[in-house]
């Protein structure tokens, strides 16, 4: 999503789920839908009727890969590298889609003269604090302070030129060896993919884990976000780049900002440092161009939803009251590594634990559990009694040794409550209730709206606490048992006058007039009535053909389906495929034929006249301040680098053949003992190892180790590794075998299989063989089955896991860490 | 006036070492077979979805019923074909055959799922069911049996007019006894004409049908022989070698005639028999070691003529119809490759069980009826 | 016309939701377990396993890795070996499709298991009062017009329910159209007679390793019901014929005798 962002202007999923089968070609990399996301193979099985060539690009040949026309092996953590040959391949034979690229991307603007890109780093690196100065990543600027452009794709220091040039160093050969895709793999790879490069073919990237769980995700994230750009795949139908969510509402859940970075609808959450008040905060945040103007709007009104009548223009709206950015340890925020990291080094005294299991998913356990231990209370909110709640009787420790006091909440699951979900397509869904929770059994909202009274209780009664007001004043009228169409109805928001619903977000203001909860979301609940719900909408008309099916669910924003779709029509508002048409101007009638809700300034809401296509043909990526899709990235929106460049990951039995620079030169490094590294081929290590999910079980564990008829069919923790490992190392499928890294151990089945292999790549004369081998992550120690025979044992895959993050989203490179492998 | 018992053999009631056994077999195969109703088939058996059918069915029901098959050989031989010497091999005959299809019965009954239901193809048809043939007929054919032992009960009971009026319709029972009988012994062998697919070619033959019931035959002739030299030692009888030796050849010439069938069978659906596999192994123990040597023996009027050579051949004969029901019912059958089956100690128990009760009902049953006719207890 | 299914083995992504489903619809417990060398787990079908993913890692012709994924369960035979074994008229065929099973009347004698030639009836071994189980095909459901639980949770449409007729010519037509991806045979059309599951796969149920794993492919297109119909179609011919020649033998041995003992007589 940190990558999409700075691309594109927003965060999702371009597309969405049923859109898939509107694809001619369909690349799958770094995720595996066919084992995680099995209802997207309705829509991509549908795309192989109609013709349409399925790609799959990933270490291991997974089930997704056994469907593929072509499938390519790669080696994991090289995603650049391959995309990035694919990126000059296209520049190379001019495949890209001309029209667009210069009409629809920042290919034409100009570069300061400053940028540069030498021996694997960009301009500005500052090696003491392991970051970039962004300063000379930037557009040179004309008079009126505009970018300057140069049409042609001429200049030398336009981004095209540079584009080319950055990327003429992933040539086949370069690829190989730093992927080990054999060069005639790689070229079929090529021709069939680049053949998306026309107006009336669509080819679509879907990822999700594979692509982003590496030190330098977002640059992976982003080499797949160029090359869709560049032949023109972005904004039509059937093509897009589509992030396959996680957890069946974590777009919801981002959405509404369970993230440390952002508050609900993406806006950046303010920092101490930069940000001491709201006029700060407004003044330096919203651009002057592009829809992200409107920031103050949505601020404002966001404020004014949580604190009501407390935030008025004088008092800056509340803006005090609002926690900072600024904590944590090196002032990293509490993303999950640093706030491990801080509870560790005892600088967190209690833990809600809300849905999740951190005793198993979180990378590096043994360093968790340390932390865990650390802690004076945990309450864990869940359907089961998990990893996380038992952790202080784990596998190997004494009860008695562990102080920390814990709680256990029974969670109702989703079929016992209402409210809504949001899913990858970005489709707010309403769910009701199947059946009422047993026993004590509560709802995650019932608890969250006690828990508020309650503080509000405390605090009242305590003068002298901080921050008293910010809880005191706290908007919290749900009623007594918490209505989930309260909550809905304030997200979407409303006029502060009259209570009435906003209709959506350009209804939106900055005076404090208006309060909305989440403001993407506004105009999913426009009406006070329940029937008034879109997110309930279930009309299966689909006008389009197209699979848009408008009338079902709400999608964000204001329910368009196919987002920066200005871009499926030429600047002149004619659709590059008609078959593909989302919008259409139509000259005669002077208007816009709209299929689907159009991404773009259609209507000028002063005079209610429709706007003719030029005007939004300069800003088809309206989140964007120069309206265009940045092939380049400037001003440090992705912190390491303008531009993708391969890096190894951290622990990495190669050396980068590609610069001097071996590892992601600003992702972080922690200090603490049990978040130690492997050395760059470490001998003691010489496997590769990658984690990766089973269509049988879920996450974490509980909810399907939990159940028989899910843990029957994936009984046991086991390890891929190839025919040659295991009879090099006299090991038979079924063996149990010890994996070991530098942090930790689990024992596991070998499971001896072709569907993974060895990968031969390494730069000229440094060539060489390295196994890799595959764990899935799901096993641990509670529940009905652990992974294996012995209840006295943890299967946890994440013993062995790294403690390293991707520069911009910290998220931990779980694909990429070096282990050991014996018979046990 | 009382009637006096005479003793017939020394020994008689004395409780014997091998009685002991007998009688603790069969109490550990009653406890055994509780344990199998309340428990059922899985705990107790070796049977797996891989193996339905396992030692009872080959032994209890397919071998049993073979080994039987001496009530309607005799009824025959007597009855049809008039061969008049042979009476006094009849009665011994038609109980043995009786107690036989009981215990199978018995066997079948446990071998069950559900035993209580047995009675189900009686008012549940298929009629185009094999199994639901067999099933009738067996029921028939038993209580044709039936009948017999109770003429002889009413002859012990001297009850004259209902045996006079059994022998006035006996030779429907006779008939009777033998259309049932060819039916379901070789309806019994078509039960694996249904399941080509898992047989080993060496014994999937349509032909099945036809080999089963002349081996039935063998297996009927083969234990008459030996009952009658059994029962002479244990009783210290004389055995009928007066008439045995006839029998004998009678029996050669049936295994001759059986080998040409399975030859020809063989051969005519163009098997090769000379593979170096356990199958093949057996396949060639029960053709040759079986079939053709017992024919050959018995063929040799100087083993005819001694007891010894006698219970050699009928011996082997009688073991080569277990055998081959071994064969076609395990050896043959091919399901999952990856599965064997050797059965478990509760299926040897009962087994040996009901050849235990067989052999104590057997002397019950001649000691107490007019069976043969120098241990027959005739009052004063 | 009859119900069937279309199990199109090369849109199958071996996700194994069909497995669960049928599970959840038919109240299937599931069972402790280990480790399995294919992934295919449950090892086997059994009384509560009515169907299951078969995983095949096989070479294609040019060597590269293919792997199969492969659902397994009663075909639901047009002309039935179990029906047609069945003493008690346990297992019938409904003109609709499916072949049922009455749970009233089975003994338990289990010819049926012994006599499918897919190995399909299961029986419950570890109860007291067994039955047996098997794929039924979903018969209740189909009779309240739904697809069987397996089809209708199927994501990618392997599993396509509907009417046979269609279904097959459904079957031809991907084979036409598509020839590079299927091994040219449509599994159930023919083979004992035909089936309501029909099958289309990458490669030849031989080359998958499973030609004795449930997937025979030398049954022949007799109808298996017929083995047993012949049979039992001479058993009055044999009655009579057996029964006639005893009594006439019967009768001609005695006056033969008779005339012996009197000539026996006259020489004597
Ligand atoms: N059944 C099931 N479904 C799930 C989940 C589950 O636990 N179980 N979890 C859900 C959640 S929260 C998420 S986030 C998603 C994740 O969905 P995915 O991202 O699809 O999940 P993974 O299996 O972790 O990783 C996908 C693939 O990435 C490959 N891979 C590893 N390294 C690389 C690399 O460097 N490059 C490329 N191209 N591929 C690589 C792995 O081999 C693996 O096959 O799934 C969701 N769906
Ligand atoms: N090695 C390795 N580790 C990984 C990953 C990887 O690819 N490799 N992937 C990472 C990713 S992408 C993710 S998303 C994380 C996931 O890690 P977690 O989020 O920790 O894992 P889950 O198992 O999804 O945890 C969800 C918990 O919520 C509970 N639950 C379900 N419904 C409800 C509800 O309605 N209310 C409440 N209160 N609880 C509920 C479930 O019982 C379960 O315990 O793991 C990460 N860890
Ligand atoms: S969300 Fe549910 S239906 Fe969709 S793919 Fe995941 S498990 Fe299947
Ligand atoms: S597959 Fe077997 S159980 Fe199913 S209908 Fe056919 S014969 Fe009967
Ligand atoms: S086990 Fe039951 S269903 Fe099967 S053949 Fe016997 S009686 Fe019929
Ligand atoms: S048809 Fe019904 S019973 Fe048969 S496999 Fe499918 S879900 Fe199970
Ligand atoms: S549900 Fe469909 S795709 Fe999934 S395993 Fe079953 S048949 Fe295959
Ligand atoms: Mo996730």
């Amino acid at each position: 999503m940190a990558s999409l962002g700075p691309t594109f202007g927003r965060g999702a999923m371009t597309n969405h789920w049923n859109d898939l089968a509107n694809s001619d070609c369909l690349i799958i990399c770094g995720c595996n839908p066919a084992e995680n996301h099995p209802i997207s193979f309705k829509w991509i099985t549908r795309a192989q009727e109609k013709g349409a060539k399925l790609i799959v690009i990933d270490p291991r040949f997974t089930r997704s890969a056994a469907k593929a026309d072509l499938f390519v092996r790669l080696r994991p953590g090289t995603d650049i590298a391959l995309f990035g040959g694919l990126i000059h391949h296209v520049l190379q034979h001019d495949l890209y889609f001309q029209d667009y690229v210069v009409a629809y991307t920042n290919a034409s603007f100009i570069v300061k003269p400053e940028f540069s890109f030498e021996k694997g780093l960009f301009s500005g690196y500052q090696k003491d604090k392991r970051a970039y100065d962004a300063s000379s990543w930037d557009y040179e600027t004309g008079p009126d302070g505009k970018p300057l452009t140069d049409p042609t794709l001429q200049h030398p220091r336009c981004v095209f030129q540079l584009l080319k040039r950055h990327f003429a160093r992933y040539t086949p050969e370069m690829v190989a060896a730093a992927t080990g895709v054999p060069q005639e793999t790689f070229f079929r790879l090529a021709e069939m993919y680049c053949a998306t490069g026309r107006p009336d073919k669509a080819g679509t990237i879907l990822y999700a884990m594979g692509g982003t769980q590496h030190s330098t995700g977002v640059q992976i994230i982003r080499s797949y976000s160029i090359l869709q750009t560049l032949l023109g795949n972005m904004g039509i139908a059937g093509g897009g780049i589509n992030a396959l969510r996680g957890e069946n509402n974590v777009q919801g859940a981002t959405d509404m900002a369970m993230l440390f970075h952002v508050l609900p609808g993406y806006l950046g959450a303010p920092s101490e440092a930069a940000h001491p008040t709201l006029k700060d905060y407004l003044d330096k945040e919203t651009p002057t161009s592009g829809f992200w103007s409107n920031k103050p709007k949505f601020f404002v009104s966001l404020l004014k939803a949580w604190w009501g009548e407390a935030a008025r223009p004088e008092n800056e709206f509340a803006y005090h009251y609002l926690p900072k950015l600024g904590k944590g340890p090196q002032n990293a925020g509490y993303s999950w590594i640093p706030l491990f990291e801080h509870m560790a080094a005892g600088g967190i005294k209690g833990l809600m634990c809300w849905g999740m299991n951190p005793a198993v998913g979180s990378t590096n356990l043994n360093h968790t559990y340390s932390a865990l231990e650390k802690l004076e209370w945990l309450a864990a909110f869940d359907l089961w009694e998990t990893e996380t709640a038992i952790f202080w009787k784990r596998p190997g420790v004494n009860p008695q040794n562990i102080r920390t006091e814990v709680f256990l909440f029974p969670a109702a699951d989703s079929l016992e409550k209402e409210g809504s979900a949001s899913n990858s397509g970005r489709w707010i869904q309403w769910r009701y209730q199947a059946v009422p929770p047993g026993g004590d059994i509560k709802s995650d909202l019932w608890y969250v709206h006690r828990l508020g009274l309650e503080l509000k209780k405390l605090y009242g009664a305590d003068a002298a606490a901080p921050g008293r007001e910010a809880i005191l004043h706290l908007t919290w009228d749900y009623g007594a048992d918490p209505d989930p169409h309260l909550v809905a109805k304030e997200i979407n928001g409303y006029a502060v006058a009259d209570r009435k619903q906003l209709p959506n977000f350009l209804a939106l203001k900055d005076d404090g007039s208006t309060a909305c909860g989440c403001w993407i979301y506004s105009g999913f609940y426009p009406g006070p009535d329940k029937k008034d719900n879109k997110a309930a909408a279930r009309d299966k008309k689909d006008p389009s053909g197209l699979g848009l099916y408008p009338g079902w669910a709400y999608s964000w924003p204001v329910n368009r389906r196919i987002i920066y779709n200005r871009c499926s029509a030429d600047p002149q508002g004619r659709p590059w495929d008609p078959r593909r048409a989302l919008v259409r101007w139509d000259e005669a009638a002077h208007k816009w034929v709209r299929l689907d809700v159009p991404d773009f300034k259609w209507l000028d809401p002063a005079t209610k006249t429709e706007v003719p296509p030029a005007e939004s043909a300069q800003a088809p990526y309206i989140m964007l301040p120069e309206g265009k899709c940045r092939l380049f990235v400037p001003k440090g929106a992705c912190r390491d680098g303008p531009f993708p460049e391969h890096y190894e990951a951290l622990e990495c039995p190669f050396v980068n053949p590609l610069s001097p620079v071996q590892s992601n030169p600003a992702v972080r490094l922690w200090t603490s003992e049990l978040s130690r590294l492997a050395e760059v081929c470490d001998p003691r290590f010489p496997y590769i190892a990658t984690t990766f999910r089973l269509t049988e079980h879920w996450q974490a564990g509980p909810m399907t180790r939990n159940l028989a008829w899910q843990s029957e069919m994936m009984p046991e923790m086991f390890v891929e590794i190839s025919p040659t490992l295991a009879q090099a190392k006299g090991i038979k499928s079924g063996d149990w075998v010890k994996v070991t890294s530098v942090r930790g151990e689990v024992l596991a089945r070998a499971h001896v299989t072709r569907r993974v292999a060895a990968f031969t790549c390494g730069a000229p004369g440094l060539t060489n063989t390295v196994e890799m081998v595959a764990l899935p992550w799901h096993y641990g120690f509670a529940g009905l089955v652990t992974g294996g025979p012995d209840r006295r044992r943890n299967y946890a895959a994440n013993q062995l896991s790294p403690m390293v993050g991707d520069a911009n989203t910290m998220i931990p490179e779980f694909k990429v860490f070096l282990v050991n492998l014996e018979k046990a | 006036m009382a009637e006096q018992v005479k003793k017939w053999y020394p020994g008689e009631g004395k409780i014997t070492p091998a009685r002991v056994v007998l009688y603790l077999l069969v109490m550990l195969g009653a406890v055994s077979a509780l344990i199998r109703l309340f428990f059922g088939l899985g705990a107790t058996t070796n049977l797996s979805d891989a193996y339905p059918w396992g030692l009872w069915i080959s032994f209890d029901v397919l071998a049993g019923v073979a080994l039987a098959g001496g009530g309607f050989t005799m009824a025959a031989t007597i009855y049809i074909f008039n061969l008049k010497k042979f009476e006094p091999l009849l009665r011994p005959a038609k109980i043995s055959a009786f107690l036989g299809y009981l215990l199978f019965i018995i066997g079948l009954t446990l071998d069950l799922g559900q035993p209580w239901r047995i009675w189900h193809p009686m008012i549940m048809w298929n009629p185009q069911s094999v199994l639901f043939e067999v099933a009738w007929c067996v029921m028939l054919y038993t209580a044709v049996l039936a009948i017999d032992v109770l003429i002889l009960a009413l002859e012990r009971f001297r009850k004259e007019k209902l045996v006079q009026f059994f022998r006035q319709i006996y030779l429907v029972l006779v008939v009777a006894g033998i259309i049932l009988s060819t039916l379901h012994q070789s309806s019994l062998g078509a039960l694996y004409l249904l399941l080509p697919e898992k047989m080993s070619d060496l014994w999937a033959s349509q032909a099945i049908g036809p080999l089963f019931f002349v081996s039935a035959i063998i297996g009927g002739m083969s234990m008459i022989i030996l009952e009658s030299l059994l029962s002479a030692r244990a009783y210290g009888r004389q055995p009928e070698m007066n008439i045995l030796p006839d029998f004998a050849r009678g029996l050669s010439i049936v295994l001759i005639a059986y080998f040409a069938m399975k030859v020809t069978d063989i051969y005519a659906r163009g098997v090769n028999v000379l593979v170096w596999d356990r199958p093949h192994f057996f396949f060639l123990v029960e053709l040759v070691g079986t079939v053709g040597l017992p024919a050959l023996l018995l063929s040799l009027p100087a083993v005819r003529h001694s007891e010894k050579g006698l219970l050699t051949g009928a011996g082997i004969a009688a073991f080569g119809v277990v055998l081959n029901r071994f064969n076609v019912s395990l050896t043959s059958y091919g399901g999952y490759r990856e599965f064997s089956y050797f059965p478990s100690f509760f299926e040897i128990i009962i087994t040996l069980s009901l050849v235990a009760g067989g052999i104590l009902l057997f002397d019950f049953l001649t000691r107490n009826l007019p069976v043969y006719h120098e241990l027959t207890r005739e009052s004063g | 016309m009859s119900k069937a299914m279309l199990i199109d083995t090369t849109k199958c992504i071996g996700c194994r939701a069909c497995q669960v489903a049928c599970k959840s619809w038919n109240d299937l417990p599931g069972e402790p377990a280990a480790y399995s060398e294919t992934w295919s787990s449950p090892r086997y079908l059994s009384s509560h396993q009515y169907t299951r993913i078969i995983f095949r890692e096989a070479a294609a012709p040019d060597g590269s890795l293919r792997w199969h994924f492969i659902k397994r369960q009663c075909m639901h035979c047009l002309d039935p070996a179990c029906e047609s074994v069945c003493p008690v008229g346990a297992l019938k065929r409904l003109p609709e499709g499916p072949v049922v099973y009455d749970d009233g009347r089975c003994i338990g004698c289990r010819y049926c298991m012994m006599a499918c030639p897919f190995q399909i009836p299961k029986f419950e071994w570890g109860k007291a009062v067994p039955l047996i189980r098997k794929c039924t095909f979903c018969a209740e459901r189909q009779a309240e017009g739904l697809a069987p639980a397996c089809a209708s949770t199927c994501p990618t449409g392997a599993l396509l329910f509907g009417e046979r007729e269609e279904l097959l010519r459904e079957a031809r037509h991907r084979l036409g159209t598509a020839p590079e991806r299927y091994y040219p045979q449509v599994y159930g059309d023919r083979i004992v007679g035909g089936t309501s599951k029909l099958y289309l796969t990458a490669a030849s149920f031989e080359e998958l390793g499973l030609n004795h794993r449930g997937f025979r492919t030398d049954l022949g297109e007799v109808p298996y019901g017929i083995y047993g119909r012949a049979w039992m179609s001479k058993v009055p011919l044999v009655a009579l014929t057996v029964g006639g020649l005893a009594v006439g033998l019967h009768y001609l041995n005695r006056r033969l005798a008779a005339v012996q003992a009197r000539q026996g007589d006259k020489e004597g």
